[in-house]
């Protein structure tokens, strides 16, 4: 976990890490969420809906969102405090993904960064994209 | 500061999520509805890239309402 502090950051530091949702993550969530809707648990019913397989739950690859502030950018004294997030294209269960963010704000008199991230395929396609507000407590 | 008050006005109506708000030089926390820490944060944050001014740690704490805002962001939009 990175730990750093108010003092540390800037505009344009950026974290990159690679991530992957599995079938028995798709199984939890449906468990902790109860979002038993066909398009996330019926492969037959998703490939008529048009796309590839059942598509993962938005808010579960968004978690690595989460990740993303919480352990790397900045790490240890984040405190996520919003996000907007835009899911642009269906992320299926084993697509390898990559996840960036880069400090796009400081606010000095608030300590606020805001984080411009994304989640890629690996061939650099963006699935999702997100503004997150993170207050840095150090 | 009229012109600083126009700009600032759809940034409160959009941070603190009401339509109809309309702000004043007076207005402050204490008469603003939903005007919480959170959406201080926020506004201020929103403030800051609109204007690309930056406020200091401590800088607003002796604010008291939206006229002494927009007269500290004129000495910051000056320099």
């Amino acid at each position: 976990m990175n730990s750093y502090s108010w003092s540390d950051l800037h505009v344009g530091m950026s974290h990159a890490f690679a991530a992957v949702v599995t079938a028995p993550m798709m199984c939890h969530f449906l468990e902790d969420s109860g979002d038993d809707n066909p398009l996330h648990v019926d492969a037959a019913f998703a490939r008529e809906q048009g796309f590839d397989d059942v598509v993962v739950y938005g808010l579960l690859s968004a978690n690595y969102y989460s990740t993303l502030v919480g352990v790397y950018l900045p790490g240890r004294h984040a405190v996520l405090q919003g996000i907007q997030v835009d899911f642009v294209r269906p992320i299926y269960v084993d697509m390898p993904l990559k996840v960036r963010g880069e400090i796009v704000h400081l606010s000095d008199a608030v300590r606020r960064v805001e984080i411009a991230a994304r989640i890629e395929s690996d061939s650099g396609e963006v699935l999702s994209k997100a503004k997150l507000k993170v207050g840095v407590r150090d | 500061m009229n012109e600083i008050l126009d700009r600032l006005q759809p940034i409160f109506r959009e941070v603190l999520e009401n339509d109809d708000l309309v702000i004043t030089e007076m207005s402050s926390a204490k008469n603003i509805e939903n005007w919480d820490s959170l959406a201080h944060i926020n506004l201020v944050s929103v403030i800051e890239q609109e204007f690309k001014i930056r406020f200091a740690l401590g800088e607003l704490e002796t604010l008291n309402n939206v006229g002494d805002m927009i007269e500290l962001m004129k000495k910051k939009m000056k320099r």
